[in-house]
């Protein structure tokens, strides 16, 4: 039977980033498959890729054309078994894909409480670091202490050392997929290069600098 | 539109890898008959290919947050050295975003505080998205460690 997930969100009221920029009603999509048990020692955190959302497995209706990215390891029966853990998975900050339906981020593409307008470039940098802490948020949320793993391909590894490094005690183990930890400076050189084509980008970069 | 296009189509190649793009297009014409070599609008299969599915997933991406989510992956950090939990971490040997021997020095530095660490590859046509799209390879390795 297909796994169906329903989109959630998770709002934090008040978040300060790791470089010390204030941030409010901070609100991230999650999604879970399985169950949290009754000592909530059963879960398992699935971070995601550059790319990707929450959307790591099942379906959000039973005639979607995919499920989630990584569905052939979450469900029931399967190696990330449904039946014996509680998996979840939240959209980043600045998740790329802002403008999907299913999509809960915060970020450039958000409105400035403050302000009503939005963020626009005037929105903070942020990091994996700050990924992992608003994550950290809501587990603490769901009344969760400790982690039976932290799971993620690519940008998903990063995030799982990060957990590792910055949360131990809350961390049973890491399970990073097609990822290195602490980045590389080829692959920060290689980053830059990516927007580049970025007709689209460059003019409200340029608006910003006028203003 | 066309530079969310643009960077989506870079960030898609780089994912994938040579044997998927030779044996799913190979250097076949876009348009049958429209030969590349007879002019510089006629594309070859595997160009439009990507740039069809950049600009499927451009409609919903915002590329104001590209280029944040960029800068939040360079400042990727954390310190494999301070890292206590025991891991295990899934590679792709033919990876051209994170090279096999990336992994490797995460690991070893991991390892050379005495924190147990284990590596198991992902084979497949797909660079680095064997980790996403053949993940099932290490199903058991997964569930094994899970139950560890």
């Amino acid at each position: 039977m297909a796994l169906l997930v329903e989109k959630k969100v998770f709002e934090l009221a008040h978040y300060t980033t790791r470089d010390g920029a204030p941030l409010k009603q901070v609100r991230i999509g999650r999604e879970s498959y399985g169950t949290l048990d009754r000592t909530r020692s059963n879960a398992v955190l699935v971070t995601h890729y550059f790319s990707a959302t929450s959307h790591a497995g099942g379906r959000y209706a039973p005639d979607d054309e995919l499920p989630g990215y990584w569905d052939a390891i979450i469900g029931p029966g399967k190696p990330i078994d449904t039946d014996k853990f509680f998996v979840f998975s939240s959209d980043t900050l600045v998740n790329l894909n802002a403008r999907d339906p299913n999509v809960v981020t915060t970020g450039p593409a958000s409105s400035d409480p403050d302000t009503g307008k939005r963020y626009g470039m005037n929105f903070p940098v942020v990091s994996i670091h700050d990924f992992v802490e608003v994550q950290k948020a809501l587990v603490e949320s769901l009344g969760i202490k400790r982690l039976r793993a932290v799971v993620g391909p690519s940008m998903g590894a990063l995030q799982a050392y990060q957990w590792a490094e910055s949360f131990p005690a809350m961390v049973d183990r890491i399970l990073p997929v097609i990822g290195a930890a602490g980045g590389d400076p080829f692959l920060i050189a290689w980053l830059d290069l990516t927007p580049n084509g970025g007709t689209a980008t460059i003019p409200t970069m340029m608006l910003r600098w006028r203003a | 539109m066309e530079g969310m296009i643009a960077a989506l189509k870079t960030v898609t190649l780089h994912a994938n890898q040579s044997d998927w793009a030779r044996s799913t297009y190979g250097k076949a014409p876009a348009v049958a008959g429209r030969d590349p070599s007879q002019s510089l609008s006629n594309r070859f299969k595997v160009e439009n290919a990507l740039h069809q599915f950049a600009a499927s997933r451009a409609a919903s991406a915002d590329a104001n947050n590209f280029l944040y989510l960029v800068r939040a992956n360079q400042l990727a950090g954390a310190d494999p050295a301070c890292i206590r939990a025991p891991t295990l971490i899934l590679y792709s040997p033919t990876d051209l975003v994170f090279p096999q021997p990336w992994i490797e020095r995460t690991a070893a530095a991991i390892r050379e505080t005495g924190t147990p660490v284990d590596l198991a590859p992902l084979h497949g046509p797909n660079g680095h998205l064997n980790g996403v799209l053949h993940i099932m390879q290490a199903g058991d390795r997964i569930a094994a460690f899970l139950a560890s």
